[in-house]
């Protein structure tokens, strides 16, 4: 529909020959160092990564946009270099692709109409990104592109779709605007993600008695020599059907000195949610290379089903500055999530673990015939509150609270609690509310041709140890304070960046995750520690 | 009775010259605003201490108080873009984040994308409206103005000296003052570009004392007045799209 509505706007305006072309472009050369090893996973199923090279990326990239006086069209893009070869096999050492691996990336690629039809009215359709949202980095009310988590230096990037947007100017300050998005697309999540399939012990179930059942079977496994390991995940995509496409509507513009927007949502959570888990058996008795006794007989090997559940997202966005305070500046960006109810089945074929049986079929929940619930369809809010602010001519400093990041999905704040597991074995769980707190710190200090860029990012949420009596069943709860040592953690990021002119800069940083496992940043699966250095030239 | 008289005489006179500044600059606004609109070429030449200049491209589209920028070099400024709707109203479009943002006024005192001008300086276009002047001196070629921030009015100066060119009504220089006193920045304007019976500005550059004489020329290669632009042309809007 989309290609066919292009060329048609394409071939009822002068060839692009006639229009100015703008051209910019650049290359970048990314390596990074892994510092540490990033243990995950048992001495079975062993699923963390080693320090050392991280990655050795050399990029090129650019972007082209032809300009008339009605229409652009814009194509941006890149083609990257990595160093570690994608060859698992000897036949595919045979294929250049399997030993030099490049990946091609698109963008943008759109055609723009301006006074389309309707003098005020401008459409752009394609591939694109639409950044809306006033906070920096963390945009909850910005949901329209689907995260791009895939490097965690650069955080808060999304990624590009293919969508139809229409801004209408109501006025010189106010703009309508509405966003189709017709295919649905998921975040890209870091490769160090799939260590997290280590940490089975993670229960999404909301239900406390079923999740605690849940981990006493676990354990149980685990004292009879079956552990289990998360051994597929599928993830369910939602068809491309009109009935699953989204879209966003936005009235944007500004009341005296400050700028104000309001949106409304709807469409899908990119972050995916399991929706079944099912379990097999496998015998395969295995030591351990060196405790010749520590031993298993096998596997519970456990399939997941990953879905995206539908949301509304209704956004207030408003930016201005306090005078009194010597113009500083501030911002606040608020999302009231409403999530679709969503829940899990769990079931199992014949599993006879030395005599202990579970029999196949979907496990007696307990709930009157309903399943648990991963998601509940109560509402939630998310928040950036920011303030910046310039401190002579050389120091940049900028604060932000974030309540809610890109990947919390579901109700469970302090204003109404409610807890995911973060760690777990048959009588203790450790649980963080859903949507944490974040005290986000960042400067730029101008040092001359040099910028010292510092940021950082706490974690404000604790975490809370429950403990169940072995007979009684009653649960005792330990609360651990952000600033304890179980209840910490955090990122420090600074970056040293060197402009040497002509459009070429080097840069030299590193990314310090800190906590134990079961934190935020301290997870494993979050990549660990990593310095890097960067070249940049642009042209 | 004398001294009366002549305290009299005095604040009349004090009125007069105030008057009469406020009246020259009020000339100036007049002159300097004259074209219904205007658009320049900018090629910005930044030189420090101890450090190869720093070139810059830009375009520059004003009408009245607002104002639209483009860069185009160098090259990793190409795309940014500004917005100035008034002294207060001013936001920056970045490409690399494809994004609008607001800029607070606590940024203006910064120098403008590495300049020695500040935000502040590159968004006023009606000094009547942010500063009250008197006569400082005259002789016969040129006015010097002392210009004080009105009350209530945000300026990160506490005083301007403004040297008028008599044949033009347009400054020739501008001291800036911070609040201690000290002269922290210098602004000249040695030479305008008069076709059209506009004058407008050909070259400026601006001194910043305070860094060990840092400065900014500003040099317009290309000009363009009364194209009749519309207003919808300074919208937040338009400031994205960069049409």
């Amino acid at each position: 529909m989309i290609a066919p509505m292009g060329l048609l706007a394409l071939v009822s305006f002068p060839s692009a020959s006639a229009a100015e072309i703008d051209a910019a472009g650049f290359f970048e050369s990314d390596f990074r160092l892994r510092l540490e090893d990033v243990p995950a996973g048992a001495w079975h199923s062993p699923a963390g990564v080693n320090k050392g090279f991280e990655r050795f990326d050399n990029t090129i990239g650019g972007r082209v946009s032809a300009f008339s006086g009605d229409w652009t069209v814009t194509v941006e893009g890149e083609i990257r270099a990595r160093a570690q070869p994608s060859a698992q096999s000897l036949p595919e050492l045979s294929s250049r692709q399997g030993v030099e691996t490049l990946q091609w990336r698109l963008d943008e690629a759109t055609l723009e109409l301006w006074d389309a039809g309707i003098d005020g009215f401008d459409l752009k359709i394609g591939h694109q990104v639409v950044q809306w949202g006033v906070g920096d980095q963390f945009n909850p009310t910005n949901t329209l592109n689907a995260e791009n988590l895939e490097d965690p230096t650069k955080f808060g990037e999304q990624l590009p779709n293919t969508m139809i947007r229409g801004d209408y100017a109501l006025s010189p300050m106010w703009t309508l605007s509405g966003v189709f998005v017709p295919i649905f697309q998921p975040a890209a999540l870091p490769e160090s993600a799939s260590i997290g399939m280590a940490f089975v012990d993670r229960m999404p179930v909301l239900e406390n008695d079923v999740r605690r059942d849940l981990q006493a079977k676990l354990q149980l496994g685990d004292e009879l020599g079956y552990p289990t390991i998360l051994h597929n995940t599928e993830v369910q995509m939602p068809r491309p059907t009109l009935g699953n496409a989204s879209g966003m509507v936005r009235l944007g513009g500004a009341i005296g000195m400050t700028d104000v927007a309001l949106s409304w949502y709807t469409g899908r959570t990119d972050m995916p949610v399991a929706v079944s888990n099912h379990t097999t058996l496998r015998n395969s008795p295995t030591c351990h290379p060196e405790r010749t006794t520590d031993c298993i007989k096998g596997y519970l090997l456990t399939d997941a089903d990953l879905a995206f559940p539908r949301m509304h997202v209704g956004g207030l966005n408003a930016a201005g500055e306090l005078s009194a305070l010597g113009g500083l500046g501030w911002r606040v960006e608020a999302a009231l999530v409403l999530p679709q109810r969503t829940t899990i089945a769990i079931t199992n074929e014949d599993l006879d673990m030395g005599g202990v049986v579970q029999p196949a079929g979907e496990l007696d929940y307990g709930l009157s015939g309903e399943r648990p619930e991963v998601v509940s369809s109560q509402p939630y809010a998310k928040w950036t509150v920011g303030l910046d602010y310039t401190i002579g001519p050389a120091v940049y400093v900028n604060a932000q609270w974030a309540h809610g990041m890109a990947d919390e999905f579901g109700a469970g704040d302090f204003l109404q609690p409610d807890y995911v597991t973060r760690s777990g074995g048959a009588d203790w769980e450790m649980r963080r509310l859903r949507q944490g707190d974040y005290l986000v710190l960042g400067a730029d200090i101008s040092l001359g041709r040099m910028v010292l860029r510092l940021f950082s990012i706490t974690d404000l949420t604790g975490y809370v140890l429950e403990e169940r009596g072995a007979n009684s069943g009653d649960v005792s709860t330990s609360r651990f304070s952000p600033f304890s040592k179980r209840g910490f953690s955090g990122v420090v990021y600074p970056e040293l960046m060197f402009d040497l002119g002509d459009g070429l800069d080097l840069s030299i940083g590193t990314v310090q995750l800190l906590g134990q496992t079961h934190t935020k940043f301290g997870d494993p699966a979050a990549g660990g520690d990593i310095a890097f250095t960067k070249a940049n030239y642009t042209f | 009775m004398f001294f009366r008289t002549t305290l009299l005489l005095l604040s009349m006179s004090t009125a007069a010259i105030a008057d009469e500044g406020s009246a020259h600059l009020a000339a100036v606004d007049k002159q300097a605003n004259a074209p219904t609109d205007t658009w320049f070429k900018f090629s910005a030449t930044t030189q420090e201490a101890g450090k190869a200049p720093r070139v810059m491209g830009f375009e520059v589209q004003n009408k009245g108080t607002k104002r639209l920028v483009k860069f185009d070099a160098p090259s990793d400024m190409k795309g940014t873009r500004v917005l100035v709707l008034s002294r207060q109203q001013m936001w920056v479009y970045l490409p690399a984040y494809k994004k609008v943002r607001r800029v607070a006024s606590h940024v203006k005192q910064q120098g403008f994308m590495g300049t020695m001008y500040s935000d502040e300086d590159m968004s006023t276009t009606h000094y009547s409206d942010a500063y009250d002047a008197s006569t400082a001196s005259e002789d016969e070629a040129s006015i010097t103005l002392s210009l004080k921030p009105k009350p209530g009015a945000q300026s990160g100066y506490a005083g301007l000296e403004m040297v008028l060119r008599r044949d033009l009504m347009l400054p020739s220089e501008i001291r800036f003052f911070n609040a201690t006193g000290q002269h922290i920045k210098t602004e000249t304007r040695p030479e305008y570009d008069c076709a059209e019976s506009v004058c407008t500005p050909k070259i400026m550059k601006m001194i910043d004392h305070t860094r060990g004489d840092a400065f900014t020329v500003l040099e317009a290669k290309e000009r363009r007045v009364n194209q009749g632009v519309s207003d919808g042309l300074f919208s937040v809007r338009n400031l994205e799209r960069g049409r």
